[in-house]
């Protein structure tokens, strides 16, 4: 099969989206959750400022890059979306921080989601 | 059904909170042991930790004994504490009480073969260079190496050939956990993580930093750990569940409980003799008009309160505390040495790389240097490879034989000399630190190449950064003295592999000067001066900012200055030498009173040679105290605190709430060094009221392994924390006191409650009591506020006499 | 208490230095209880020595220990037992010296009480120093019984006029009580156990009191030299230790344990030469041996450095450097027999110390002249300098302790080369090769049977370290 050429195809394709947000000290670890996964890629805000349950978080602090928030952003199918989230489940019975999932729409969907030839 | 990789990564994570990392002895770290456990009241934590890592939570009796007979505690106080609690009992007779609760079973070792051959594994594959022949197939990861040496280790039965063993990490978990339900996942890994928490925290250190070398090349995780532990155990018939009776972990409850109860007491006894003092002092010094002719930072290390206090004394010095990295996130990569070395908190992420270089026209000192270093490289490898190797080793003993012979006599009965000595090659033989400056500004884009993902050098933006943030958080914005020396610090100690928990916390186990030196550079740049008089911090002219280093030894005080060309004229920096040596002749006779030492006071500098005997004796296991002692961490300006002798036992974070109406400066130093503070207090607290759980035992049974940590005798766990010797004068009396770090800040109340709200995680240390914290409120004139655990504050009511120790002020 | 017996131990230095030098020759020095000879005044200046060392090491190092009396008191006990050891004449002395020296010692293994695993240590070195003494109370008892003469200068001269069976007997348990002191395979657990004894009791463990096998042999060498079989079996245990233990040094990753895996080594060495009929060279490697393994142990906290994962090392050698190392080996090999007085041109045991010799420098040389940062007039001088200097150093230990040690019956023999010998020499020289092109690191099953061999004995590793007492 040869790649849709990036002009002609200008189709929605329906995709799941994944917001993460966690302490500072966890980034590895969803980072390697994610990169264990298979997803094509995401984006990391660091600093992130917020309130949850257990208070609120200042980020951009001078000399504390572990008590800030960290926000991930990632954009896969379905089944991806979903090993993510069962290693975030558990995660957060421990440790506090959030994830939303939602419908969302790409363009090209060749960046985001793996062929399959490794799987 | 197959398990799930992320929710078997998942559960190990959660378990691997109750382990605290374990820094390499390179760059040893300060950190709480109990550091999983913050999110819990001290009480509860120390009770949960005590089950699942055996150690104690509370000083033993005899310490509190020896801090009633001092005087430490007071009467009044404990009294009133008992009360509380509806006890009347005389102290004296709750101290036998106390005594008599304490168990001590006798063991006899058994041999236990799961902790044995996965401890035998663990320290051939974590090795950092120490074997010549290091374990096969490492740089697959610990799991597939461990399975291909199995079948040849006949303490693993039945395993003939790898294939025998799961091919996998998921599949060893697949095998082992598929008997049980996911909700006793997280249990079964706590129990085996717990069981080598040495190790495991070492593992967790090296797992989480996977840039440095030798994860890149060897790796390892928790789980390759677990993977290894479970097969094993399934292998060697051992439980891979624990009982459902220790199923952990398993809630501390609130208690009425002795120790709980005398170490509040001695808390609030500190504190009030403290405050006392504190509110006695205000108000005397509001003379500060003239220039003074130098001014002095140091790193807020309670080191620096003695010699700070030596030095002002001798003339119209003034000095400030600062976090000793000078506020330069950085890694620092040392002239001449392999690595490089994170130069910051271990709360901070390095965001610049720092090399340093010859500088101009310091050339030929470099190729000196240069020359001799090599040939003493050649040395050490010549001597390595010669008595490892099989067939050389033994003519090279009977060849070297008297050498060594001679240079151990000389060790050991000349350590004073040797000092001198090291003080004259030092002359003729230029070091790094005299010749090199550091790659302060952007190098050209060729030479830019980002290694470990940093960029070298720093932009101007940045350094407008941490030149502004210096000054404002210390609110020092005028009164600059025509010298200003940064000044960090740094150890000297031979023969101690513990030498790096003696350096600078705040540069992460490093000296300081190397920080001290970038700042001192920026500062003297004039457009960052521009910059800084735009925004209202006004750099005189003529202000000449130098760096140097306090060598926390012999209290001695080097300045990085070309003396072939100084920046200041001369006769100045030859009184300031002057009496930076009067202040050390000071500081060290303060200090050897607590060391031991036979000093003939008779004698002129008696002290610093003592000192000086120490910083080259290789039979020293004292060489100095480090932060034994540390008890508070005083954020406010200096004149609060400058007539008051603190014992060395105070952090000084210099801060006038004055020039800070945002709070920003404040938020600053509470989220920064007063965390940093906390980390290195609880290390010393838990090291000291349990050696072995959470320190490091004694130094004359340590054997050094894998070259990065210790082990004790034989071998084993690897030990965790502070050397007994770091901690105590004899094997019964601890010099450090262990209590609980306490807050002073002199701010309005308003804005620190402002800044809790901000910061949920340091508002839970202080909920939790890991800091115990009192505010002196200068809008209400001075008046102190104590805070209380779910965001309240009580007033501070004044019970105590000053401690006399603590209350004669220095004239 | 400590500072008195520090001083103490430094005036019996003093002393036996002056009994060195001018050999005082008073009518008690000769008796029945004790006999004062060359081996005497080198073993008591050596002793004082390193007991004077480690004892003013001590005074700093393990100042503020709760038992701080005991362990002084210990470490002077023991320095007066090893010395009896070398003077004693009478053979009930000589073995309750003997014993009383494993007892002090497995009692300064076990230095820290409140510790199980130092117990346990103590209790299995204290096992084997029990075996050894009885081992060499039988063999004395034997020799005794049949000769009729109870000390050891009567048993010795007696040695010829016994039947030969007997004398077989006990110089056999003599070598296994030797070995055993030793800790030469397989009795080196023990000593690769003890690693729970503080600092400085390993540092004068590895450099004095294992020594005490060599002074045995040395000490009952005519009984030994009767039997070429003996002296055969001598150096294929010490040949073995040799190689084991490097080999184990190879593998160990903490500090301590490769430095006990290397006194085993070295042990298997001076046993070797014993094995040769070299006592001098015998008694001159232990000298040597321990002053630079006392060093090491004491600097043991300074085995802390940044390190890196090595890169696989391209040991280009160019021919010139081949010719140099290979001069430099001969030229070494040449100077050592003749300073050391081996022949040249006749083949004897004394040979093989030459081919060792002759691998160290070959060794020394090739990593000196490979490496390139080194400026090249310091390559250039090195090598000359160094063997220089060393081997004259060498050259003088040696011929003082051949001096001293010429009177002694059966000092040195020069035992003829039979195939064993060349079969040891071609095993190290095989060795050398192996390792040096890394060959051994193929063999994953060679690996794991070192490490494992090399393990202490299992109920002294702290895992629990709840179990852990300072005091």
């Amino acid at each position: 099969m040869s790649d849709p050429s990036p002009h002609s195809d200008h189709t929605l394709h329906s995709v799941k989206k994944i917001e993460i947000i966690v302490r500072g000290e966890k980034e590895s670890f969803v980072r390697d959750l994610l990169d264990d996964s298979q997803i094509s890629g995401y984006t990391i805000h660091h600093n992130v400022t917020g309130r949850g349950e257990h208070g609120f978080h200042e980020g951009r602090l001078l000399f504390n890059d572990r008590d800030s928030l960290v926000m991930f952003l990632a954009v896969a199918d379905e089944e991806t979306i979903q090993s993510i989230v069962d290693g975030l489940t558990p995660l957060f019975e421990k440790s506090s921080g959030v994830m939303f999932v939602s419908d969302t729409s790409v363009v090209r969907l060749d960046k985001f989601i793996s062929e399959g030839e490794e799987a | 059904m197959p398990i799930e990789r992320s929710v078997v990564s998942a559960r190990i994570e959660n378990a691997s909170e109750y382990i605290g990392p374990l820094w390499p002895l390179q760059t040893f770290n300060a950190a709480n042991p109990l550091v999983g456990f913050e999110d819990e009241p001290f009480d509860r934590a120390v009770q949960k930790a005590g089950k699942l890592l055996g150690g104690r939570g509370y000083p033993e009796p005899s310490i509190f004994r020896q801090a009633w007979e001092r005087g430490e505690i007071d009467p009044e106080i404990l009294t009133s504490r008992l009360a509380e609690h509806g006890i009347t009992q005389r102290p004296e007779v709750l101290l036998k009480r106390m005594a008599s609760d304490e168990r001590n079973p006798v063991v006899d070792p058994s041999d236990a073969p799961l902790d044995r051959v996965v401890a035998k594994w663990l320290s051939a594959f974590l090795d950092q260079g120490q074997a010549d022949w290091p374990m096969p197939n490492r740089s697959e990861g610990f799991y597939k190496a461990w399975r291909a040496v199995a079948p040849y280790d006949g303490d693993i039965p039945n395993v003939s050939r790898a294939a025998d063993l799961p091919d996998t990490l998921l599949d060893a978990f697949d095998a082992v956990l598929s008997g049980y339900p996911e909700e006793r996942w997280e249990s079964i890994f706590v129990y085996h993580l717990a069981a080598l928490p040495g190790w495991t925290g070492f593992i967790k250190w090296r797992a989480r930093r996977a840039n440095t070398a030798w994860q890149e090349t060897y790796p390892i995780t928790l789980a390759d750990y677990l993977a290894v532990r479970l097969t094993l155990a399934t292998r060697l018939k051992e439980a891979v569940a624990p009982e459902r009776a220790k199923d952990l972990p398993a809630d501390g409850t609130d208690r009425t409980f002795l120790p709980k109860i005398w170490l509040q007491a001695w808390e609030d006894s500190y504190r009030d003799r403290l405050l006392t003092d504190l509110s006695q002092v205000e108000a005397s010094s509001d003379a500060e008009d003239d220039r003074p002719d130098a001014q002095l930072a140091f790193c807020i290390d309670v080191r620096s309160e003695v010699i700070r206090r030596h030095i002002e004394k001798q003339g119209h010095y003034e000095t400030h505390g600062y976090a000793g990295f000078f506020g330069v996130p950085m890694q620092h990569h040392p002239y001449d040495s392999a690595v490089s070395v994170k130069s910051c908190p271990p709360i901070v992420d390095p965001k610049h790389r720092i090399l340093d270089r010859p500088a101009n026209g310091k050339q030929a000192q470099a190729d000196d240097h240069d020359w001799w270093h090599e040939l003493d490289d050649g040395r050490r490898s010549l001597i390595k490879t010669l008595k490892s190797n099989i067939a050389a080793a033994f003519g090279f003993v009977e060849g070297s034989g008297g050498f060594f012979g001679g240079a151990m006599a000389a060790r050991t009965l000349l350590p004073s000399a040797l000092f001198r000595l090291g003080k004259k090659v030092g002359d003729w033989i230029p070091g790094p630190m005299r010749f090199t400056e550091p790659t302060v500004d952007r190098p050209a884009p060729d030479e830019a190449a980002p290694k470990n993902g940093l960029p070298v050098g720093l932009t101007h933006e940045a350094k407008i950064l941490y030149a502004e943030a210096a000054f404002r958080l210390l609110g020092w914005t005028d009164r600059f003295a025509p010298i200003v020396v940064f000044t960090g610090h740094g150890t000297q100690t031979p023969n101690n592999p513990y030498k790096s928990s003696l350096d600078c916390g705040a540069c992460s186990g490093n000296p300081g000067g190397p920080n001290a030196k970038v700042l001192a550079h920026i500062c003297n740049e004039d457009a960052v001066r521009d910059e800084l008089r735009e925004r209202g911090i006004d750099i005189p002219e003529d202000t000449v900012f130098l760096a140097g280093q306090h060598n926390t030894t012999t209290d001695g005080i080097t300045l990085f200055v070309d003396d072939d060309n100084p920046p200041v004229p001369e006769e100045r920096l030859d009184q300031l030498r002057q009496d930076l040596a009067a202040a050390q002749e000071g500081a060290t006779a303060e200090r050897v009173n607590t060391m031991n030492a036979t000093v003939d006071t008779g004698r002129a500098q008696a002290s610093v040679y003592e000192t000086e005997r120490r910083a080259a004796d290789w039979a020293e296991t004292r060489p100095e105290w480090g932060l034994a002692g540390n008890a508070s961490f005083i954020i406010g300006p200096r004149r609060l605190t400058e007539d008051l002798d603190l014992d060395g036992r105070a952090f000084l974070h210099s801060y006038d709430w004055d020039k800070d109406e945002d709070g920003t400066a404040l938020e600053n130093i509470m989220t920064g060094p007063l965390v940093v503070g906390e980390w290195i207090n609880t290390q010393y607290y838990f090291s000291t009221v349990d050696n072995a759980a959470y320190g490091s035992g004694s130094k004359v049974t340590h054997n050094v392994t894998g070259n990065l940590g210790i082990v004790q005798g034989n071998g084993g766990d690897l030990m965790t924390g502070l050397p007994l010797q770091s901690l105590q004068i004899d094997d019964e009396h601890p010099v450090h006191r262990p209590i609980r770090l306490l807050g002073v800040i002199q701010a309005p109340k308003t804005r620190v409650d402002a800044i809790l709200d901000r910061h949920a995680s340091l508002a839970d240390l202080l909920d939790n009591e890991w800091i115990l914290l009192t505010v002196m409120d200068p809008t209400e004139d001075n008046a102190l506020y104590h805070y209380q655990p779910g965001r309240d504050w009580a007033s501070h009511e004044v019970s105590v006499s000053p401690d006399p120790a603590l209350a004669n002020p220095l004239s | 208490m400590p500072l008195l017996l520090t001083r103490l131990t430094w005036t019996l230095f003093a002393l036996s230095l002056g009994i060195l030098f001018w050999n005082p020759d008073p009518e008690w020095m000769q008796g029945t209880l004790v006999q004062v000879d060359g081996l005497t005044r080198i073993m008591a200046v050596v002793t004082t020595f390193f007991s004077g060392i480690i004892q003013s090491f001590s005074r700093r190092y393990m100042a503020g220990a709760k038992r701080i009396n005991a362990f002084f008191g210990r470490l002077f006990a023991l320095t007066f037992v090893v010395t009896l050891i070398t003077a004693s004449n009478h053979l009930v002395l000589f073995v309750g010296a003997w014993t009383a020296m494993g007892w002090l010692l497995a009692d300064l293994i076990g230095h820290v009480r409140g510790w199980p695993q130092a117990r346990a240590a103590a209790r299995y070195a204290r096992w084997h120093f029990l075996g050894g003494s009885a081992l060499v109370a039988i063999a004395l008892g034997l020799l005794g019984m049949q000769s009729g003469s109870w000390t050891i200068s009567g048993v010795l001269a007696a040695v010829p006029t016994l039947p030969s069976s007997v004398v077989a007997v006990s110089a056999l348990l003599l070598v296994v009580a030797a070995m055993v002191q030793s800790a030469l395979v397989p009795f080196h657990r023990w000593l690769l156990s003890s690693m729970t004894a503080p600092t400085p009791v390993s540092g004068f463990m590895h450099a004095g009191l294992v020594n005490a096998g060599g002074v045995l042999l040395a000490r009952f060498a005519p009984i030994a030299f009767e039997f070429s079989p003996i002296m055969l079996l001598i150096v294929a245990v010490g040949g073995v230790s040799a190689l084991l233990g490097q080999a184990w040094m190879l593998v160990r990753t903490d500090v301590k344990g490769q430095l006990g895996s290397s006194t085993v080594a070295q042990m298997g060495f001076m046993v070797l030469q014993c094995g040769l009929g070299l006592i001098p060279a015998a008694i001159t490697h232990l000298i040597l041996h321990g002053f630079y393994k006392a060093y090491l142990f004491l600097a043991t906290g300074s085995a802390v450095a940044h390190k890196t994962p090595k890169k696989k090392s391209a040991a280009g050698s160019s021919v010139l450097s081949s010719i140099v190392a290979l001069a430099s080996a001969i030229g070494g090999g040449v100077l050592f027999a003749v300073v050391a007085g081996k022949s040249l041109t006749a083949l004897d045991s004394g040979s093989l110390l030459t081919v060792f010799v002759v691998l160290s420098v070959l060794h020394a040389t090739r990593s000196v002249v490979q490496r390139a940062s080194l400026p090249s007039s310091v390559r250039l001088w090195a090598v000359p300098g160094l063997l220089l200097s060393s081997i004259g150093l060498y050259a003088v230990v040696y011929n003082g302790v051949s001096a001293l040690l010429a009177p002694l019956p059966m000092a040195v023999l020069h035992t003829s080369i039979t195939p064993l010998h060349w079969g040891i020499a071609a095993l190290f020289v095989i060795a050398y090769v192996v390792t040096e092109q890394g060959w051994h690191k193929r063999s994953t099953r060679l690996y794991v049977a070192l490490l494992n061999t090399a393990q202490p004995a299992s109920n002294t590793l702290l895992h629990n370290r709840d179990q852990y007492n300072a005091y």
